[in-house]
């Protein structure tokens, strides 16, 4: 019986011999013992492998390097285009990523990509998971206004982000698009959308009737090199996960009016009547006459209401929410009600929106009610078929259909002869073209093709085109390669600035970067001007005002402001280790022993 | 197209180095004996050809499923651990210091190396075991082959990783694409730019150089020279940006296991081995029930 007992005794004077042995501890290890370790904080960096693009993997090498010597512990993560899409865009899976976006041409686009109604949606809706009240409420002031309130508005939102360094992310630099051309091709500039595509089409053929050095082709016809994995068999215009050329879809579908040099020109609409009764915006829409898709139906007024049923809910009705088509959901936001009035009239009510912002949302391709409609089958959570399918033989109603395709080969598409613009040549449209339509017309109406011949690298699409098998290389050629473009006496290269910028983003979901102050701290870690000079080699311009740090690019925007205090603590790229302590100190974090914590 | 001129150059150069190596390494007449009385040879190469066979096939019929197994099932990112552990272990990445000493004699050496010194070293010894006396030398070697691959694709759906070239993108330059663009066209064609750990490169590599030592007796100048390219094409993989020190560690591993089992074990034996596992585990669920 006594055996516990003496146990007891035996625990007891060990329990003693040991608070003895402890009090003699220095206090260090005492109030290690007492608090709870500060944590270290980790991040990881997230961008596609070089592979797929140099200049994004650069610059999240260069962003992890930056961290790491401010003290933080960062990874660097790659993975593929298409799975990369899936992880950022759709399921959110990342801290910070690094990645191009297309640009934004209609500063709205900025409403989808900040305001809190999207943090539960896929793409580029709020893939930060944002969500500020000031920021909601400049966003939806905007729709409402004009000109120079509208533009004000902005100007305040973009200040309240970068001042108050509440951003969810920051743009680098815009950056020029370099493509190239054979020398001997009067193309002047790079073709980007479908009225390019068909100028250059009439210009090169043009060219070909007169110039004995091109051999002649019939049909007239250009060859245009893409390199990369563009998977070209899968056409679908509302994934996000597809890494396809989405200049395609601009000439595979028609809009109702087409943004020509910041100008909207209706294109299958013939008219567009407003209206502003009682604060509440109403268009009527007219469709021109005789519009066909590419299979030979015919265009109605139940094809446009369809196409933006469908947009909001790919579903029709069919999911326990809507499940809308995670591209084009900005714009199509932008609609309240759209009613069929006959067959060629189509009334849209935009709600208290002012027609500026309104008249965006007839920018969207218009889809066949015929091919759609039985794509709406749910396939699972928050997918339907029509996200999830190839649409390996797209049907729209562009200035050219598709004709054939190879994954990861080549894509052949054919002038659409029975074109509004090439059948009647409606005046307002003709004006548009650079050359005579006539070049292209034949005894049997108008004849042209584009191919678009995949290579794998830039290397070998500028072999091609050295080569002489490809006419152009429309992909965005690194400017690590811009050499051979001068080098060779047989191509040139073709420059063009559009939207496209690379942007950091922030994941608010984090528990670091929910603060304010850190993604601030962040976002000063990267020497925009350094990138500028050594990874794009000029080619670019530095996000340094309000409006580019926010993704819009200065010479879209009048008034550009400078931020207070945004310099890059460090030289020539490299990071200052004292003052990037100096800075997140300021935000209101602590170091030991050389690690970031809070 | 382009591939078939990528291809036909191939062929062409390696034609011409094993036809040399053929001529002075194992004799015209011994050759010409061996290809003459081939068809007992070839009975006994059956079942282990059969064993790659249905590898290879397994590879090309589960192509797709194996993509998606890979990056949403089973595969987990790997890269910042490996970048991790090479951070800690070394001052400079291995890759790094390797391309720091590049010149163009170098980068047409690694590029030929990687291409055809690689697809020569692994073909000439099925030419040389075949011209011998006894087929196990042979039977070993292609079962080597096979468990490299094996092991390898099962290696690649687990761990999802990318080259250097794919992560360091400023200091790594990827020099294969840079100096031979077209080359892609091939890489392409054979593998994904997510199967880099291991190195199959390396463990193919060594594998042909551990036979070569084990049957040195038969072609004792085979074995310089296979460890000479075998050691290039490992740091080939490395100068070129493709490969991680830990992938080629990891594949001179692999190589090892391979060697061991091509050598110590038969299709028979492997076969056995697979039905007592198979009994063993339905008599375990047998008694479960």
């Amino acid at each position: 019986m006594d055996g516990p007992l003496q146990r007891r005794h035996l625990l007891a004077s060990l329990g003693a011999a040991g608070s003895a042995a402890l009090a003699g501890c220095s206090e260090r290890l005492w109030s290690r013992a007492e608090r709870t370790a500060p944590d270290r904080v980790s991040l990881e960096v997230k961008s596609v492998p070089t592979d797929d693009d140099r200049i994004a993997a650069m610059i999240a090498n260069r962003l992890t390097e930056n961290l790491r010597d401010a003290g933080i512990d960062t990874d660097q993560s790659a993975i593929d285009e298409a799975e990369f899409n899936r992880e950022v865009l759709i399921d959110r899976d990342y801290d910070i990523f690094v990645m191009r976006h297309p640009g934004i041409d209609e500063p709205d686009s900025l409403r989808s990509l900040l305001h809190s109604d999207f943090v539960g949606e896929q793409g580029w809706q709020n893939p930060f998971s944002l969500s500020d009240p000031t920021v909601d409420d400049y966003l939806e002031a905007q729709l409402q206004l004009s000109a120079d309130e509208r533009r004000e508005t902005f100007d305040s939102m973009f200040e309240y982000l970068i001042e108050e360094d509440t951003a969810p992310f920051t743009t680098v630099a815009h950056h020029d698009h370099i493509g190239a051309k054979r020398r001997i091709l009067e193309i002047s500039r790079l073709p980007t959308d479908a009225i390019g595509y068909l100028n250059a089409l009439g210009t090169v053929t043009a060219q070909y009737a007169n110039d004995d050095e091109l051999e002649a082709r019939d049909p007239p016809s250009i060859d245009v090199g893409f390199f990369g994995q563009q998977l070209v068999s899968r056409l679908n215009p509302l994934a996000v996960d597809l890494t396809s050329i989405s200049l395609v879809f601009d000439l595979l579908y028609d809009p109702l009016y087409r943004r020509i040099k910041g100008e909207y020109v209706p294109w299958l609409a013939q008219t567009v009547r407003w209206k502003k009764e009682n604060g509440q915006l109403e268009a009527l829409v007219t469709l021109r006459d005789g519009l066909q898709w590419h299979d030979g139906e015919l265009i109605d007024a139940a094809d446009i209401a369809f196409t933006h049923r469908f947009l909001f809910d790919t579903s029709l009705g069919e999911g326990e929410s809507p499940i809308p088509a995670p591209q084009y959901r900005g714009r199509q936001s932008l609609v309240d009600e759209v009613t069929i009035e006959t067959d060629r009239t189509v009334s849209f009510s935009f709600g208290s929106l002012s027609q500026e912002v309104a008249q965006w949302a007839f920018t969207l391709p218009m889809l066949p009610e015929h091919i759609w409609r039985s794509r709406a089958e749910v396939i699972g959570e928050q997918r339907t078929e029509a996200l999830a399918w190839d649409n390996p033989e797209p049907v729209g109603s562009g200035l050219f259909r598709f004709h054939d395709s190879t994954d990861n080969e080549f894509l052949d598409l054919h002038l659409f002869d029975e074109h509004r613009l090439l059948a009647t040549g409606a005046p307002e449209l003709l004006a548009q073209l650079a050359f005579d339509r006539s070049v292209l017309e034949t005894e049997d109406g108008h004849a042209g093709k584009l191919q678009f011949e995949i290579s794998p690298n830039v290397g070998s699409a500028i072999d091609a085109l050295i080569e002489g098998d490809i006419d152009l290389v429309a992909s965005e050629i690194p400017v690590d390669s811009r050499e051979r473009l001068d080098e060779s006496e047989t191509i040139r290269p073709l420059t063009h600035s559009t939207g496209t910028f690379y942007m950091i983003g922030y994941n608010l979901r984090h528990p670091t970067l929910t603060n304010r102050r850190f993604r601030g701290a962040v976002s000063r870690l990267i020497d925009r001007d350094d990138v500028v000079e050594t990874f794009f080699e000029g080619y670019a311009t530095a996000a340094e005002t309000h409006n580019s740090l926010n993704g819009v690019p200065d010479r879209l925007w009048e008034t550009t402001r400078y931020p207070h205090d945004f310099d890059f603590p460090g030289e020539d790229g490299t990071v200052d280790t004292e003052q990037a302590r100096e800075m997140f100190e300021e935000a209101g974090y602590s170091y030991v022993e050389g690690e970031l914590v809070e | 197209m382009a591939l078939e001129a990528v291809l036909r150059e191939l062929i062409f150069v390696v034609g011409a180095m094993l036809l040399t190596a053929t001529v002075v390494l194992v004799g015209p007449r011994r050759f010409a004996r061996a290809v003459s009385d081939s068809r007992w040879r070839l009975r006994r190469m059956l079942p282990v050809v059969g064993l790659l066979a249905i590898v290879l096939l397994i590879r090309v019929a589960s192509q797709n499923v194996a993509i998606r197994l890979q990056f949403r099932v089973l595969g987990r990112n790997i890269t910042p651990d490996i970048e991790r552990i090479e951070r800690t272990v070394f001052a400079e990445n291995p890759v790094i210091v390797l391309q720091s000493l590049e010149t163009e004699v170098l980068n047409s050496f690694f590029v030929f190396i990687y291409l055809y010194g690689y697809v020569f070293l692994l073909i000439f010894p099925v030419i040389a075991y075949f011209s011998l006396k006894r087929m196990n030398a042979l039977s070993s070697l292609i079962l080597a082959f096979t468990a490299n691959y094996a092991i390898g694709l099962v290696c690649y759906m687990f761990f999802i990783a990318y080259g250097p070239r794919n992560i360091l993108a400023i200091d790594v330059t990827p020099l294969l694409y840079e100096v031979y663009p077209q080359a892609r066209l091939l890489t392409n064609e054979v593998n994904q730019n997510t199967n880099v750990f291991p190195s199959l490169h390396t463990s193919l590599s060594v594998t042909v150089f551990i036979l070569a030592w084990w049957t040195r007796d038969e072609y004792p100048l085979w074995v310089p020279i296979s460890g000479f390219l075998a050691l290039s094409v490992v740091i080939s993989t490395m100068y070129l940006g493709i490969h991680w020190f830990s992938d080629v560690i990891a594949g001179i591993f692999l190589a090892g296991i391979s060697a061991y089992i091509g050598i110590t074990y038969s299709v028979n034996d492997l076969s056995q081995i697979g039905r007592s596992i198979l009994s063993r585990f339905r008599n375990w669920t047998a008694n479960r029930s």
